[in-house]
């Protein structure tokens, strides 16, 4: 073997070897130009060969996979990195919004005592039960169901029966495990309403029919159609602000209402047991409002 | 017996290298498939110059069409570009001032612009028409910047074997 000189000299190989590079060179020209495609084809997607090569690349690619996988998860990483600063800094401001909101419920609340001004909301019911309709009457003289849930899952005279958030009809007598449920269409029914956004008040009164009357309509402002009926609060039997439905003028002075509760085909109605404010206002909550 | 081992080693290193560089060239292949043609011609080069008897002239032939078998070209094409290549890396491997990093690559330039220009020359004659000038020297252009971290790796090697 020759030294391992970094200056090798240009006749390095010996003739044998200057014959053997032309030969092949020129055999590599035969292959190229002479041998058909056809041919070189089928040496070419031979199946072992593409199979063996195939897997040996595989092998051979496998670091270089995993570095690039590398490449792509740090670049991830980064990414992560940077939607975390984002999101740190929208927490910042969110967490500033939060105590800001909490602060203007504390205010508006506080205001809301000194007006007298109640809103209902879900923190007024004691309690809500989601009752199964196990009967029901219906006809001229009587409107009622009755349901699965009584005195020992909290439910008591009294009770709202709701339907998606409008108002159904009141429970008016109520066993350990069933409740009747009068509703709104009975004729012994009556609940003060008041037209949603105006003081006129009136009294909505059961027929036996689909649409309860509304009676007693008092002030000299004229009921529009399609105005909104809610529950007024009045005598504190109902809660204020309780969807009923829709004013329907049918002509003359005979007022009906369309109800939001589909009485007809409800399976399921909500329990809640009203509880009533109790009207005291703390004394310290006032002073703060009022600074 | 360690001996035995080093010497096998030693002999079979710069056909080994050119063999891993050409199977490194298929996963190369998926970024930049013209630059991956370069890969092995650069062991070639690389150990063509210090040890030209470490590399039959047969087994570039053999290694060449193995080439073709990989990258799916015509037989026959690597061969001749290869067995032109290595026969000018020796004739001009007086041109290289020792086996520093920056002689080699220089020398490897300017030999390896031969590859573009002999790939072209002969799909001209093969298939009248052009295997695309500017991707090819864009390939030659990426093999010269990648060159010297090979060239350094084998080193290393060649270093810890020896």
């Amino acid at each position: 073997m020759r030294s391992h000189s970094f200056l090798t000299p240009v006749a390095a190989l010996s003739g044998r070897s200057k014959i053997w590079l032309v030969a092949l060179i020129l055999l590599a020209f035969v292959c190229l130009f002479v041998v058909s495609p056809r041919l070189q084809m089928q040496v070419l997607n031979n199946g072992l060969a593409v199979s063996s090569l195939a897997r040996t690349a595989e092998v051979i690619s496998y670091p270089f996979t995993a570095i690039s996988n590398l490449v792509k998860k740090i670049s991830k990483l980064r990414r992560i990195e940077d939607k975390y600063n984002l999101l740190k800094v929208e927490y910042e401001s969110l967490l500033f919004l939060q105590s800001y909101a909490e602060r203007l419920e504390k205010e508006n609340r506080l205001l809301r005592e000194v007006l007298q001004y109640r809103i209902e909301s879900p923190e007024n019911f004691a309690s809500r039960q989601v009752a199964r309709v196990l009967a029901r009457a219906r006809g001229s003289f009587a409107h009622n169901v009755i349901v699965n849930v009584g005195t020992e899952q909290g439910v008591a005279v009294g009770s709202i029966a709701l339907h998606r958030g409008a108002l159904l009809g009141i429970v008016t007598s109520v066993g350990n495990s069933g409740a009747r449920v009068r509703l709104l269409r009975d004729p012994q029914s009556r609940v003060a309403i008041k037209i949603e956004g105006r003081a006129k008040r009136a009294l909505l009164a059961g027929r036996g029919a689909r649409r309860p009357l509304l009676l007693f309509a008092r002030g000299e402002e004229r009921i529009k159609d399609k105005a909104r009926v809610v529950t007024s609060g009045d005598a504190g039997v109902l809660p204020p602000d309780i969807d009923i439905g829709s004013i329907v003028q049918s002509g003359g002075d005979v007022i009906e209402v369309e109800l939001d509760a589909e009485v007809d085909s409800i399976e399921k109605l909500d329990l809640v047991s009203y509880k009533q404010h109790s009207g005291d206002i703390n004394n310290d909550d006032v002073d703060s409002a009022g600074q | 017996m360690q001996d035995i081992l080093l010497s096998w080693l030693r002999r079979f290193l710069p056909i080994g290298t050119i063999v891993i560089l050409m199977l490194s060239a298929v996963s190369l292949s998926r970024v930049s498939p013209i630059s991956a043609g370069f890969l092995p011609i650069m062991g070639l080069h690389f150990w063509s110059i210090p040890q030209p008897m470490l590399i039959p002239i047969s087994l570039v032939f053999i290694l060449a069409l193995l080439q073709d078998a990989i990258f799916a070209t015509e037989i026959g094409l690597h061969p001749i570009i290869w067995l032109v290549f290595y026969a000018a890396s020796l004739s001009s491997a007086f041109a290289v001032q020792g086996n520093r990093v920056m002689s080699l690559t220089i020398h490897y330039a300017l030999l390896s612009l031969l590859v573009p220009i002999m790939l072209n020359a002969l799909t001209l004659l093969k298939a009248r028409g052009f295997a695309g000038i500017g991707d090819a020297f864009v390939g030659w252009a990426g093999a010269c910047l990648i060159y010297p971290l090979v060239a350094l790796s084998l080193k290393w090697i060649e270093k810890k074997i020896r």
